[in-house]
């Protein structure tokens, strides 16, 4: 029975399509004697490969836990970070929280610096956010939010339980007391990718004015009433654009679906 | 429910959603829309966009310049035998409550209660009302849960800051529309109101201001001052 770990590195190998491909993941130098099998087989498949026919059930079935420790830097570059973060809880895959901490890490120090944070707090506070990242990676569940999203509400509870010292209050989704959907709420694992061209598509479809208000909302920390001290409007019209900006951005995001 | 809520104003709080989906809210406040939201699946569900929202303007920022070893900073971090394990210490420390609590009061709030509703120390606030306050640490706010006996109401009365009132169960009415569980009023500092609770359910409800509530009515004010000692 093949590791989850090893699983998950055939599925990677499955993307990989012609014999340069496979000889450049795995370099028949650096292969364990009990892999070298595996790895022909591949290569024979890969040439006979159509669409009905997928490599990836041979990998399924053939790949040992060993082949994987073999190629860990060196997973391909085709994995969405939900995947990653699927394979963090699986496996407790480090190649994989790699890759995420690339990605995430320098964004995350990025918005902590935003709002207001000094360097060094900003990169300690994103580094504890990858942390949380690492551990929580099991609550994800990508049905219910994609990977960026998730990391943000990570980093967003972070920043204020550190910079300004309160708790976080949040509602526990299995209490008993809590009022559930009529109906399941859609399954966002389909459409994680649609998801978020959609709500690319909607920001770009926004006036400059009305994008950049939505940033400033999650990108300043003194709520509304700085946005109104530095762009020289009364509070109350600063909140009736966000909330105009807010409205037509999930106008937009409907248009799509 | 949507007859309630057209009365009551469309979403008076879209922009407390934004703050708490994006941060922005302090301790108490956030307390009160996370239990509205436990109370509300329509709202968690805008919460979830505007989160998603967030996600996607984290992707969209210029990245900054991570120190070098700031990759095995962190993976000694989680190597590091026994740190305390947030994700699954958050549920171990669950109040005490009994069912009638539950039914009515969501998390976070019931958290913040400490003890079953019928064992709060309840102070009398007038004919038929009743108050616990909570405490909070942000000493600008106040936080307060009110219970209203059937058909009972609160003199008219304004605050300083802001008022936010949540129904957790049975409803309240006042000049702007009726207010059911998981149903928000804002008043602002000028509003003055008098809500009066349903004249069979009667009304538990989270209020915070963000300072004492002042009564119009001079011996209200007498009153009020008399018994807050």
């Amino acid at each position: 029975m093949p590791s989850r770990r090893s699983i998950y590195n055939a599925k990677n190998v499955a993307g990989l399509r012609n014999r340069p491909e496979i000889e450049k993941f795995f370099p028949p130098s650096d292969l364990l004697p009990s892999c070298k099998r595996i790895v022909s087989v591949m290569l024979e498949q890969a040439g006979l490969e159509t669409s009905d026919h997928p490599l990836e059930s041979v990998c399924f079935e053939t790949v040992q836990p060993d082949l994987a420790h073999k190629n860990m830097d060196r997973l391909p570059l085709d994995m969405t970070h939900e995947d990653l973060i699927e394979a963090i809880a699986g496996s407790q895959d480090k190649a994989a929280f790699q890759q995420l901490f690339e990605h995430f890490a320098p964004r995350l120090k990025s918005y902590l610096l935003r709002l207001g944070a000094d360097a060094a707090m900003a990169e300690d506070v994103a580094q504890e956010a990858m942390v949380m990242v690492w551990r929580k990676a099991a609550s994800f569940d990508r049905r219910q939010a994609g990977a960026s999203t998730w990391i943000f509400t990570i980093a967003r509870n972070k920043r204020i339980d550190r910079l300004r010292r309160e708790r976080r209050p949040e509602l526990d989704p299995d209490d008993p007391g809590l009022v559930p959907a009529a109906e399941p709420a859609p399954d966002r694992s389909l459409q994680d990718g649609q998801a978020r061209q959609r709500i690319a598509a909607a920001m770009k479809a926004l006036p400059d004015e009305q994008a950049d208000l939505v940033r400033r909302a999650f990108f300043d920390d003194e709520s509304h009433s700085r946005i109104a001290e530095e762009s020289g409007l009364p509070l109350g019209t600063v909140k009736s654009r966000i909330r105009l900006a807010l409205t037509r951005l999930r106008h937009e995001m409907k248009d799509f679906e | 429910m949507a007859e309630a809520k057209s009365n009551a104003g469309a979403m008076p709080g879209e922009d407390l959603l934004l703050d708490y989906a994006s941060g922005a809210l302090p301790e108490p406040v956030s307390v009160l829309v996370a239990t509205m939201l436990a109370l509300r699946p329509d709202l968690r569900q805008r919460v979830s966009e505007m989160e998603a929202v967030g996600g996607y303007l984290l992707e969209e920022i210029e990245p900054a310049d991570l120190s070098n070893d700031a990759f095995d900073a962190v993976l000694a971090r989680i190597e590091a035998p026994g740190m305390p394990d947030e994700a699954s210490a958050n549920n171990d420390n669950a109040t005490p409550s009994d069912a009638a609590t539950v039914a009515a009061v969501p998390e976070p709030l019931r958290s913040y209660l400490g003890s079953p509703l019928s064992k709060l120390a309840w102070r009398k606030r007038g004919p038929g009302i009743e108050e616990v306050r909570l405490p909070v640490a942000d000493k600008r706010f106040e936080m307060s849960v009110l219970r209203l006996g059937p058909g009972r109401s609160v003199p008219t009365h304004s605050h300083e800051g802001s008022e936010l009132t949540l129904v957790l169960d049975g409803a309240f009415s006042d000049a702007a529309g009726r207010y059911a569980r998981g149903d928000l009023a804002v008043n602002g500092e000028e509003d003055q109101h008098a809500p009066m609770a349903d004249p069979e359910d009667g009304c538990l409800c989270l209020a915070i201001t963000g300072g004492p509530l002042r009564f119009s009515n001079p011996l209200i004010q007498l009153y009020d001052r008399m018994t807050r000692g």
